[in-house]
C-alpha cells in the first residue's frame, strides 16, 4: 500500500496525538493534524490529504459544518471523509452517515483497530 | 438475541442455524428473500444474516431497501464469491460485514458477536454492570467471581438487559426478542423466567438487579451507591496501552482538570447554583472524557463518563444527585489509579544524565514518535537511549559515541540510502556491534541480507516499544557477558597474524602461542574459554595436546577447535578420538571459522547454564 496521507480534525489534543500515533506507528502513514474545523479546512484544501478524520463535536465549528463546507468546496469535495463521534446509539450514527460521510467510527477509538477501521471504511488494502 | 437467517440454500441454513442456536441466538430462518423481507418488517432483529444470491429479492436489494426505509439493524452478508467489486457493492448497499463461503464457523461467529455490539456501551467483549460480568463467548455469567447455572432464555433475558442497560423492557417486548414467532409463550412465561432469574441472581447475592418499573416493564436497576463506593474492588483500573504512555503523561493533568469542572459542576448542584448552560457544558467535558479516556484504553473510566454525560443531558431530579457523585467519586479512582508515577512534564523527557554505566543504544529510524517512545521506554529499562533520523547522521552519532548496540530501520524514503547499506558497512567495520533491524519491510530478502550482514534480530513493525526494548535488553546482556578468551596454538606466524586481523574485530580475547612447549603455562596463565589448535607442528602434534588438556580434570571441559590443511578421514576421526569438538579445514574461511567459534562458546556457555540449573535444584 503506498504511502497515505490522513487528515484528523479534533479539538482534544490527548485523543489527536493518540489516534496520530496509532496511524504512523501502526500503517506508518502521513499524519496531518488540525484542532478545530476552521483549520481543518485550510489544511485540507492546501495539503489534499487522502482522506480525513473528523470530530464531530467541536467548539466553534462542529463536524457537520466542517463537513458541509468540505463538500462545498470544489478542491475539498471528493476526499473522503470519517467522522469520529462518541454518540451511542445506531441511529444517532446513522444520522451522521445520512450526512454523506464515507463512515463513522466510535469514539472511544481502539488505537491498534484504528488502520484497519479506516481501511475497511474506505476500501483500502491494509 | 433474535438473528434472522436468509439463506436459499437449506442445507447451510440448516447447519448454521443449528450452530447459532447451540451459542443461544434465537434465529429465525426464511428460504427466499421475500419471505425475509416481511419477518424483517414484522420483527425487531438484532442481526440479519444474507445471502446474495437468492430468490425473490436478492441480497442487495434486501439491503438497500431496508437502509431506505432508515433500518439500522446490522447485516452480514454472505456469498460464494471473492471480488472485491462484489464485496463493495455488498458494503455500499449498507450491508455492516461481508463473509464469503465457505466461511469458518467460529470466525462468522466472532463478526457476529462484533455486528452486535456495535455501537453498544459496551465496547470489551465481556460485558459488566457492577460486579455482574457476562461474557459473551463463553456464555457464562459471573457475580464476585461466582458462576451462576442460568438457562438458554434467562441468559438470553439477562444478556438483552446488559446490552441495553437504560431500557425498560415490555413482556411483550422481551417476547418479541427472545421467543421464536413459531411458539410464543404467554406473557406468565417472561413472569415466570424473570422470577427464575432473579431467584439465581438473589442466591450470588445480586438483589434487586432487575427492576420492575410498574406498568411498564423491566430494566437493568442502576449501580446503588451502597454496592459501589470509592475505591472498591468494582472500580476497575484498566491499564493505560504500554504505547501510549508518554502521551498519557502529557494529557493527565489535563483529564484531571477536566474532571474538577465536572466535580464542580455536580457541587453547584447540590446547591441548586448550576444554570443551564453550566450543565450543558458539563455534560459535553463527560463526553470529550468518553472519547479521550476510552482512546487510550481506559474503558471501564469510559463508560461512568457516558453515565455521567447520560445523567446530565436531561432535566436532573434530585434522586439522582448522589448517583452522579458516586460515578465522580468511582471515575475519580479510576483516574487516579492510573495516574502517571512521575511528575507530568510538558513533553517527554529524554535528556537522560549521561552515565557511564548505562548501556548506549543508537536508534536510528526517521519516525519521530516512534524513537520518542523508544526513549521512554529503554529509560525505564536504564538504558540510555539517542535517536537519529538518517544514515549520514547515523555514522557521525556511532563514530562519536561508539554506542553498544544499534536499533536500525531499513527504509528511509527521504534519502538514496537505505539501513542494509549502513548494517553492511557495521558488519565489516565494527563487528562487535551488535545491530536489531527494525523495519516495516516484509520482503525475505531483507530479512535474508540483514542475517548476512550479521544483524542480531529482525523486527517486525509493528512491534510495542516494551517488546522492542525488551530484545535489546536481551542482547545486551548475551554481549556484555564477559568477552571470550582465545588461546591459538600454530607454529606458522602467517596463520597467526591471519587469524589476528580475522577474530580481534570480534571482541575476543586472544592469545597467540607459536611455540606448542610452552603450552601448559600458557593455558594456566590465560585460562581461555577455547582452545584452536594446529595439527602439525614440529616436536608435539596438537592431537597430543588435546590429550593432555583431555587428561587434566580441571581442562577437560574445554572446547578445543583444530585447524588443519589435512581432510583425510584418518586425521579427522584422530581429532574426535582425541576429544577434540570441531574442525576447520586450512585455508581458512573467515565466516565458517567464526560461526565455528561463536556456535562452541554458545553451546559451552548453555550447558554451563544448564548444569547451574541441575546443581540449584
Amino acid at each position: 500500500m503506498t504511502v497515505k496521507r490522513i487528515l484528523i480534525v479534533e479539538d482534544e489534543a490527548g485523543l489527536r496525538q493518540i489516534i496520530q500515533f496509532s496511524l504512523e506507528a501502526v500503517a506508518g502513514w502521513e499524519v496531518l493534524t488540525a484542532a478545530s474545523g476552521k483549520e481543518g479546512l485550510m489544511i485540507a484544501e492546501a495539503e489534499q490529504p487522502d482522506g480525513i478524520l473528523l470530530d464531530v463535536m467541536m467548539p466553534d465549528m462542529d463536524g457537520d459544518e466542517t463537513f458541509k463546507r468540505l463538500q462545498n468546496n470544489p478542491t475539498t469535495k471528493d476526499i473522503p471523509t470519517i467522522f469520529l463521534t462518541s454518540k451511542a446509539s445506531v441511529s444517532e450514527q446513522q444520522e451522521l452517515l445520512d450526512l454523506g460521510v464515507a463512515g463513522a467510527i466510535a469514539k472511544p477509538i481502539k488505537p491498534r483497530d484504528l488502520v484497519e477501521k479506516i481501511c475497511k471504511i474506505l476500501h483500502w488494502q491494509a | 438475541m433474535r438473528i434472522l437467517l436468509v439463506e436459499d440454500d437449506r442445507t447451510s441454513a440448516a447447519v448454521l442455524s443449528q450452530y447459532l442456536t447451540s451459542q443461544h441466538y434465537l434465529v429465525d430462518l426464511a428460504h427466499d428473500g421475500q419471505a425475509g423481507w416481511h419477518l424483517a418488517e414484522a420483527f425487531d432483529y438484532e442481526l440479519i444474516i444474507l445471502d446474495v444470491m437468492l430468490p425473490q429479492l436478492d441480497g442487495i436489494s434486501f439491503c438497500q431497501q431496508l437502509r431506505a426505509k432508515e433500518d439500522p439493524t446490522p447485516v452480514m452478508m454472505l456469498t460464494a464469491y471473492d471480488s472485491s467489486s462484489d464485496k463493495i457493492t455488498g458494503l455500499d448497499a449498507g450491508a455492516d460485514d461481508y463473509v464469503v463461503k465457505p466461511y469458518d464457523l467460529d470466525e462468522l461467529l466472532a463478526r457476529i458477536r462484533a455486528l452486535l455490539r456495535r455501537g453498544k456501551v459496551a465496547l470489551s467483549p465481556t460485558i459488566t454492570w457492577g460486579d455482574l460480568c457476562l461474557d459473551p463467548s463463553i456464555c457464562e455469567v459471573t457475580y464476585q467471581g461466582q458462576l451462576l447455572r442460568l438457562t438458554a432464555k434467562e441468559y438470553a433475558i439477562l444478556e438483552l438487559f446488559l446490552r441495553n442497560t437504560h431500557r425498560i423492557f415490555s413482556q411483550s417486548a422481551l417476547l418479541d426478542r427472545l421467543w421464536s414467532f413459531d411458539e410464543p409463550p404467554s406473557e406468565n412465561t417472561v413472569r415466570a423466567h424473570i422470577k427464575s432469574l432473579r431467584r439465581k441472581l438473589k442466591e450470588v447475592g445480586a438483589t434487586d438487579l432487575i427492576e420492575t418499573v410498574y406498568g411498564l416493564g423491566y430494566r437493568l436497576r442502576e449501580i446503588s451507591p451502597a454496592t459501589e463506593t470509592l475505591g472498591s474492588k468494582s472500580v476497575k483500573s484498566a491499564p493505560i496501552y504500554s504505547e501510549l504512555m508518554p502521551f498519557w503523561q502529557q494529557s493527565y493533568q489535563k483529564y484531571s482538570d477536566r474532571l474538577a469542572t465536572l466535580e464542580k459542576a455536580v457541587t453547584a448542584l447540590e446547591t441548586n447554583s448550576l444554570s443551564a448552560s453550566e450543565q450543558h457544558q458539563a455534560a459535553r467535558q463527560a463526553h470529550t472524557l468518553i472519547g479521550s479516556l476510552g482512546s487510550f484504553g481506559l474503558e471501564d473510566a469510559a463508560r461512568l463518563c457516558r453515565e455521567i454525560e447520560q445523567i446530565l443531558q436531561g432535566k436532573i431530579e434530585p434522586s439522582q444527585i448522589t448517583p452522579l457523585q458516586t460515578l465522580l467519586q468511582q471515575l475519580r479512582a479510576s483516574l487516579t489509579a492510573v495516574a502517571p508515577v512521575t511528575s507530568t512534564p510538558d513533553s517527554v523527557d529524554i535528556s537522560i544524565e549521561p552515565e557511564e554505566s548505562n548501556p548506549q543504544l543508537l536508534i536510528i529510524d526517521d519516525d519521530r514518535e516512534l524513537n520518542l517512545l523508544l526513549i521512554a521506554e529503554a529509560k525505564t529499562q536504564g538504558i540510555q537511549a539517542k535517536s537519529v533520523t538518517n544514515i549520514s547522521a547515523a555514522r557521525e552519532m556511532i563514530a562519536r559515541s561508539q554506542p553498544d548496540i544499534i536499533l536500525l530501520d531499513l527504509c528511509f524514503p527521504d534519502s538514496k540510502e537505505n539501513g542494509l547499506t549502513l548494517l553492511q558497512q557495521l558488519a565489516i567495520e565494527r563487528a562487535c556491534m551488535p545491530v536489531v533491524v527494525f523495519t516495516a519491510s516484509s520482503s525475505f530478502s531483507d530479512r535474508l541480507k540483514a542475517t548476512q550482514w550479521r544483524a542480531q534480530s529482525f523486527l517486525q513493525k509493528p512491534t510495542s516499544a516494551p517488546k522492542v526494548i525488551d530484545v535489546i535488553l536481551q542482547i545486551l546482556q548475551q554481549s556484555t557477558t564477559p568477552e571470550a578468551s582465545l588461546l591459538i596454538v600454530d607454529d606458522d606466524p602467517q596463520m597467526l597474524d591471519l587469524l589476528n586481523n580475522l577474530l580481534s574485530p570480534w571482541g575476543f580475547k586472544l592469545t597467540f602461542l607459536e611455540d606448542p612447549q610452552q603450552f601448559w603455562q600458557t593455558l594456566q596463565q590465560t585460562t581461555p574459554d577455547l582452545l584452536i589448535l594446529d595439527i602439525a607442528m614440529p616436536n608435539v602434534s596438537g592431537i597430543e595436546l588435546c590429550q593432555v588438556v583431555r587428561n587434566d580434570p580441571d581442562w577437560s571441559q574445554l572446547p578445543i577447535l583444530f585447524l588443519s590443511a589435512h581432510q583425510d578421514a584418518d586425521t579427522v576421526n584422530q581429532v574426535f578420538m582425541a576429544g577434540g569438538d570441531d574442525y576447520v579445514n586450512k585455508p581458512i574461511v573467515g565466516a565458517e571459522l567464526i560461526a565455528r567459534i561463536l556456535n562452541r562458546l554458545e553451546r559451552t556457555k548453555m550447558l554451563r547454564q544448564l548444569g547451574n540449573r541441575v546443581n540449584e535444584s
